[in-house]
């Protein structure tokens, strides 16, 4: 009996630790990709990084025009005595998101500056471990523009069933 | 008389005698502070990161949108249907706008985009 469990115990000792050894080989092939083909990952990094410095401000003028609209718009409605308060409060939640955008944002671009500043050919490690950072913070940053843009569209249903029946004078 | 205001009427003297060129070093040392100061808090404050007059960004440049004349909103008249009408419409076009800009869901951080993957045997790479 003792015989037949040796190979099944070794069998599942392989099993286990095959993914880790297969995850430390891919790991070790993974930074030498990264040696050779350091100056071409740094030449993408710098176009990406140029790529979402535009994204980064045609969006914010763009958050700007629409925070300036939105206030407006719950301004006259106030003026009108409608309820507002819903539209106040989705705008004021649209500037938040804006300003969460922004730090985002910033955060990613430090962490992309750090990783440009990375000699991926000496420290192959650190420029993975950077990279992997610098993935978290964009998905970050996505999600806060994500967010922005779903409380403008709250704030457009407000405005959509304020239309109709509901204008001149009837409180929400 | 004391030391320091011997120095002291020393100095108002020479002012007295040279006020011009004192004059004029004061105003090139506040000129040359008050630059300083700024240039720190441009690049300190990093504000230069989203400066995109520098040289070497031309591409960039014309690749932003080109920004619209300042508008000024009506918030006193009556909201009526026309109102809610063009509200949606110019929001319409601005988010419109927005979802031709990058959102930073492109996977541009991916082995893929900055060809961080070897090359399969037989391509040409």
């Amino acid at each position: 009996m003792y015989t037949k469990k040796v190979p099944i115990l070794l069998a599942a000792l392989v099993f286990w630790l095959s993914p880790g050894l297969a995850l430390a080989q891919s790991g070790s092939e993974r930074l030498a990709i990264i040696q050779s083909k350091c100056q071409v990952a740094h030449d993408n990094l710098d176009l990406l990084r140029r790529r979402d410095l535009v994204a980064r401000t045609n969006r914010g003028r763009e958050y700007e025009n629409i925070v300036k609209q939105l206030e407006a718009f719950t301004q006259r409605v106030r003026h009108n005595r409608l309820d507002a308060g819903r539209l106040g409060t989705t705008t004021q939640q649209f500037k938040i998101a804006v300003d969460q955008f922004r730090d985002a944002y910033l955060r990613y671009d430090d962490s992309l500056s750090e990783l440009l500043q990375t000699d991926c050919r000496t420290k192959p490690d650190v420029f993975a471990l950077k990279l992997e950072e610098s993935r978290v913070l964009r998905a970050e940053t996505a999600v806060s523009a994500t967010r922005a843009e779903e409380l403008a569209l709250n704030y457009r249903e407000l405005v959509a069933t304020l239309a109709g029946p509901n204008i001149n004078g009837a409180a929400q | 008389m004391s030391q320091p205001q011997t120095v002291i009427s020393w100095i108002r003297r020479y002012i007295r005698r040279r006020r011009l060129p004192v004059a004029l070093f004061l105003a090139i040392a506040a000129s040359l502070i008050l630059t300083g100061v700024s240039v720190s808090i441009y690049s300190l404050g990093g504000f230069s990161r989203f400066d995109l007059s520098r040289p070497d960004y031309e591409k960039e440049r014309n690749q932003l949108s080109t920004a619209p004349p300042q508008k000024t909103y009506d918030v006193t008249s009556p909201i009526d249907q026309r109102a809610a009408d063009e509200f949606l419409s110019e929001f319409d076009g601005r988010l419109n706008d927005l979802h031709a800009y990058g959102n930073f869901r492109d996977g541009g951080l991916s082995d893929e985009e900055l060809q961080l993957v070897d090359a399969v045997p037989g391509s040409l790479q």
